[in-house]
């Protein structure tokens, strides 16, 4: 049978087309975008998110307009200051060879900073932020108490916390497993098997942890079973597994949903209305970025 | 069971009670439009009644020799004896001078036939010439296009997905042809389009935003058959009426696309094509007993494939041959069966079938003669819905004063959220595969309502509609029961002008996903569950409507809507994904929406139409979307409609335009980009639906010639949209032009001066 060529149909398609519509293009510079003013950017970087009772440290870039060549740039002068409700307050000052804001000073759970960040050419940012209080989890090991995915015998691991009620509170979940013989913990990656795990108000992150929420066990004590394949601690002397729990801020937790979001709406061809357009939550006032704060606790199990 | 013992208990009740004597009929003026607020009175008694939105009364109590009297402002007065138990058709004469405008109906209802009638709606201007009931709705205040140059309706603030578009009383659920560009109904085929844009009465629900009735032809002013036949850019149709007036209807409606058929017949199978079809048919007979019935069919397709064939050059230049195919398509049908138990109580029984199916189809052929068959890999991805529904409506003239309606509707709606077939065959050292992804089999909610409403005429001036509906909804173990209050207020001012105004609340248990575009075939629809709750809405609205002399009419309302348990969906590729849960990729919202309309009409003479203003605020509130409320997608605070005809039964031309100013339209750009805390870059948006388009402006014109000189009546008709060419955004993309994101390019893609021609025969 005869079949059409390509050029004979892309005919067909085109003057189809040029018959039935009058569809034009042009390129417009909106001067929602012209008037765009750069703001300061500020973030606790992935490996350095505020932990209750270490030291802390910020990123503070520029924010540029869409339509500007310019890219985002590091900030190094500018004037960081801080407020604690423990009564003190103190600065942040740039590290040339980190190029972070640091300071020796560390908060402990439950305290609340009030962070101000001044630069003569931008609009000067603050964000009042939070350290959520500790959760003291509990741990189990049962060697070879449960079966993995294939039905083989499998490490069963547990922790256990309780969740405090009345509030929405917000949890990380990381797993790993310190091998002996090389003297260092490995990160594994969470099994997604509990429901608070696996729903939709959950992110997996690049180290393997899950970022989740109390949804589903608001006020209850919630226990996480997670079976990790056999083969790892019961053959090697001196090795075992480490479950570090956190709880985080509300605002990290927002922050990292939203950018998850974005994330898979870059696959889209963007076609208007918001549907892939994704506005990332930040906990800076009148700037950009986030300030993730965590109380952080490790269950040794062996 | 319990269902079928209460409707026992309701006939026996209501039967029981009617021993009264009583007369009945419908009054009508000279073209047999009815007439409403009719005071039909028995002299003698003093009883009463008034006659409904159709022209109809009961009047009870009515004593043999006495001779009723029909009175109502603009005609003069009618002394008639009318007889027991038998409907009578009263023609009353108007005067002269008299403004024919019907004000009657709840307040933001609009037909073509009642409100805004003699519009010659068959010369209006139609985007590509294509006859759209669709484009007619856009033109009304109220209701907006959404996306320029599509067939979409957005009313008073909602979504598509909360129009209940009824055909014959069939809901259908995807009305649009060509992605979204044309509806399936063509303006010939459909006698009568009505909408309620928010209140209704008890009898209908199940959507938010408004009740579009579609009513085939059905009735005629005389026995005859009558057609045309109709060509344009796309399609070529006929349309044939056959009446027998009082006894019986056959209408068919069919069109087809056209210019596939110029490719040769192997092309289309094997390289391209694209056509679309609809089709309905209808038929109706009284029965002996006065009884009547009433089937509706209706199929509508739309099919694009396009095969493209390249070479494998890194495998010895085979040949590989890549299809991609995209079907949908509804099939509608009804029956109806009308009685009239008494002459007070009447019935209607329907049962009704509607199913919509899009399928999506890849497949890759590789062309090796090395092996005896072709490896071959497909996809074939369906997603659809189909309704059963039964029910029963009741209309019950309790006495003069208080008239009765009240019904049952059942709907079982059957989901196929999505199953993707995967194949694989042929392929040398490899199993063959086929599997089926995602859920294949049909998931089946039930949708339960009972409705009660009392039309009570109060006095002579007022009217007061109170209703309630209330629907059981069970899918997958969740159930809820909802109650829905209908008020409804009728306040004749003068003779000219009167007051409405009601309140309603809504429930809706079906949301469409929106994948991206409204109207796409690829939506998808989902039931209401635990998670993703049914949405609900309270309305509030006031009207006023005034006869302005002889041959114009105007109308102000003003409403207030308060929406909840929007569905909005929060990541597109897991939406569409049917591995996923759709359910972990919809998040809810609220919304709110306020307005005022003004609308003024002329009805009469050869130039008719009407000018529509509407003032309107949307926003929308989804927490996992954005913290704060923003605009809905579709907000047009300003838009100003004017429609205009000009056609003289004696001359040869007739003219006709459309033109639109207003609010441009919504878009979401990036402002800025900034660093993310893994160091990535990302886009700034500092709310959604943050920019607006340029003023909107649009003017379309068509032109129409008859050619009464042959044997047969033909016409010919000439259209322009936007012949302004005013750049209304049909898309603004917004993307950076290097992988950098250091160059962002801001793309409109806009319609104008589009031509559309058609040719129509009569006989």
């Amino acid at each position: 049978m005869k079949r059409m060529n390509e050029k004979q149909i892309n005919t067909i398609i085109l003057l189809t087309i040029t018959l039935l519509t009058s569809c034009l293009s042009d390129t417009v510079k909106p001067d929602i975008l012209l008037n765009y003013t750069p703001k300061i950017t500020v973030n606790t970087d992935f490996d350095n998110i505020w932990v209750a009772g270490m030291p802390v440290s910020l990123e503070i870039t520029t924010s540029e307009g869409s339509i500007d060549s310019e890219l985002p740039k590091l900030l190094k002068d500018a004037t960081v200051e801080y407020v604690a409700n423990d009564g003190s307050k103190g600065s942040l000052l740039y590290n040339a060879a980190s190029e972070h804001y640091v300071t020796s000073k560390s908060f402990i759970p439950g305290t609340a900073v009030q962070l101000n960040i001044k630069h003569p050419s931008y609009p000067s940012v603050g964000s009042l932020i939070r350290f959520p209080e500790t959760i003291d989890p509990t741990g189990t090991l049962s060697i070879a108490g449960g079966l993995d995915t294939s039905g083989n015998p499998a490490d069963k691991l547990a922790v256990s916390f309780k969740d405090v009620s009345g509030v929405n509170n917000y949890y990380k979940i990381n797993l790993y497993y310190f091998n002996n013989s090389i003297s260092n913990w490995v990160p594994l990656t969470v099994p997604r098997t509990d429901p608070s795990l696996a729903g939709y108000n959950s992110i997996v992150q690049n180290d393997g942890g899950i970022l989740f929420s109390d949804d589903l066990f608001n006020g209850k004590l919630k226990t996480i079973t997670m079976n990790v394949s056999l083969g790892y601690v019961i053959n090697n002397l001196g090795d075992k597994y480490k479950i570090t729990l956190s709880s985080i801020s509300e605002d990290l937790f927002l922050y990292y949903k939203s950018l998850q979001r974005a994330q898979d709406a870059k696959e889209i061809n963007f076609q208007g209305g918001y549907n892939n357009a994704v506005v990332i939550h930040s906990n800076i006032d009148g700037g950009l970025g986030i300030i993730g704060t965590q109380s952080k606790e490790d269950v040794i199990l062996k | 069971m319990r269902i079928f013992y209460l409707l026992i208990f309701l006939n026996t009740l209501v039967l029981s009670v009617l021993a009264q004597k009583n007369t009945r009929g419908k009054v009508v003026d000279q073209d047999e439009n009815p007439i409403p607020f009719v005071k039909v009175q028995e002299p003698e008694t003093g009883n009463v009644c008034y006659t409904n939105d159709q022209g109809e009364f009961v009047l009870n109590y009515f004593e043999s020799d006495s001779k009723l009297t029909f009175t109502t402002s603009g005609y003069d007065t009618l002394r008639l004896a009318l007889p027991y138990d038998k409907y009578t058709t009263v023609f009353m004469s108007a005067k002269e001078n008299t403004n024919p405008y019907h004000m009657g109906f709840m307040v933001g209802f609009l037909d073509f036939k009642n409100k805004n009638k003699n519009k010659n709606l068959e010369n209006m201007t139609y985007f590509l010439g294509e006859s759209d009931i669709n484009r007619q709705l856009q033109m009304l205040p109220g209701i907006e296009q959404g996306t320029e140059g599509y067939s979409n309706l957005f009313v008073r603030g909602g979504e598509v997905d909360q129009n209940l578009m009824l055909y014959n009383g069939t809901p259908i659920y995807n009305s649009n042809h060509i992605f979204g560009l044309s509806s399936v109904f063509h303006q010939r085929s459909i006698a009568n389009t009505g909408i309620s844009r928010g209140i209704s009465s008890a009898k209908y629900g199940g959507r938010l935003s408004s009740t579009i009735s579609l009513e085939s032809s059905k009735t005629g002013s005389y026995s005859g058959v009558k057609g045309e036949l109709e060509i344009t850019p796309i399609n070529a149709g006929i349309y044939i009426e056959s009446i027998k007036k009082d006894l019986s209807y056959f209408t068919l409606s069919a069109r087809r696309s056209w210019i596939d058929l110029l490719i040769p017949a192997e092309s289309r199978q094997q390289s391209v094509n694209a056509n679309i079809y609809d089709y309905q048919i209808g038929y109706g007979k009284y029965l002996k007993n006065g009884d009547k019935l009433d089937f509706s069919f209706m199929n509508t397709r739309d099919l694009y494939f396009v095969s493209l064939q390249t070479t494998d050059t890194a495998n010895g230049n085979i040949p590989i041959t890549y299809g991609i195919t995209q079907k949908w398509y509804n099939v509608l049908a009804s029956v109806n069966y009308t009685e009239q138990v008494t002459s007070q109580l009447k019935r209607v029984h329907s049962i009704h079938y509607s199913s919509y199916k899009n399928k999506n189809d890849y497949s890759q052929e590789t062309y090796d003669f090395n092996l005896l068959e072709n490896p071959l890999v497909e996809e074939k991805l369906q997603r659809g819905i189909r309704d059963i529904g039964l029910k029963t409506d009741w209309e019950y003239a309790f006495s003069n004063e208080h008239h009765l309606s009240f019904g049952w509707q059942n709907t079982f709606r059957q989901f196929l959220l999505g199953a993707n077939n995967l194949i694989s065959k042929n392929y040398p050292n490899q199993s063959d595969i086929d599997t089926i992804v995602g859920n294949p089999n049909y998931q089946t909610s039930i949708e339960s309502s009972f409705y009660g409403e009392d039309k009570y005429f109060f006095s002579k001036d007022v009217t007061l509609d109170a209703g309630l509906r209330a629907t059981i909804y069970s899918f997958d173990g969740y159930t809820k029961l909802v109650a829905e209050p209908r008020f409804h207020l009728t306040y004749f001012l003068q003779n000219n002008d009167v007051f409405k105004a009601a309140y309603n609340r809504h429930n809706q248990f079906v949301n469409q996903l929106n994948l991206g575009r409204s109207g796409s075939p690829d939506n998808i629809w989902v039931p209401a569950t635990g998670e993703i709750l049914p949405q609900n809405s309270d309305i509030l609205e006031i009207g006023y409507e005034r006869k302005l002399g002889r041959q114009f009419s105007g109308t102000v309302n003003a409403y207030y809507k308060n929406m909840q348990n929007l569905s909005a969906v929060s990541n597109l590729n897991d939406a569409s994904n049917p591995e996923k849960d759709w359910k972990s990729s919809v998040v809810q919202g609220s919304g709110k929406s306020y307005g005022l309309e003004f609308m003024f009409q002329k009805s009469k003479g050869d130039f008719t139409g009407w000018v529509s203003y509407a003032y309107s605020k949307s926003v929308r509130t989804f927490p996992d979307l954005y913290a704060n409320e923003f605009l809905f997608t579709f907000d047009r605070p300003h838009m100003l409609k004017v429609y205009g005809n000009y056609t003289n039964e004696y001359s040869i031309w007739n003219f006709s335009f459309n033109y639109l100013v207003g609010s441009g339209q919504l878009f979401t750009l990036p402002i800025g980009k900034f660093r993310d805390i893994n160091g990535q870059l990302q886009l700034e948006y500092n709310t959604l639906n943050n920019y607006r388009s340029p003023l909107y402006q649009r003017l379309d014109i068509s032109a129409g010639r008859k050619n009464i000189n042959s044997s047969l009546s033909s016409e010919w008709r000439f259209f322009i949209y936007n012949v302004l060419s005013n750049r209304n955004p049909l898309y603004v993309n917004a993307d950076f032009a290097n992988a950098s994101y250091t160059e962002l390019v801001i793309n409109r893609n806009y319609l104008a001066f589009v031509p559309g021609v058609s040719y129509i025969i009569k006989f």
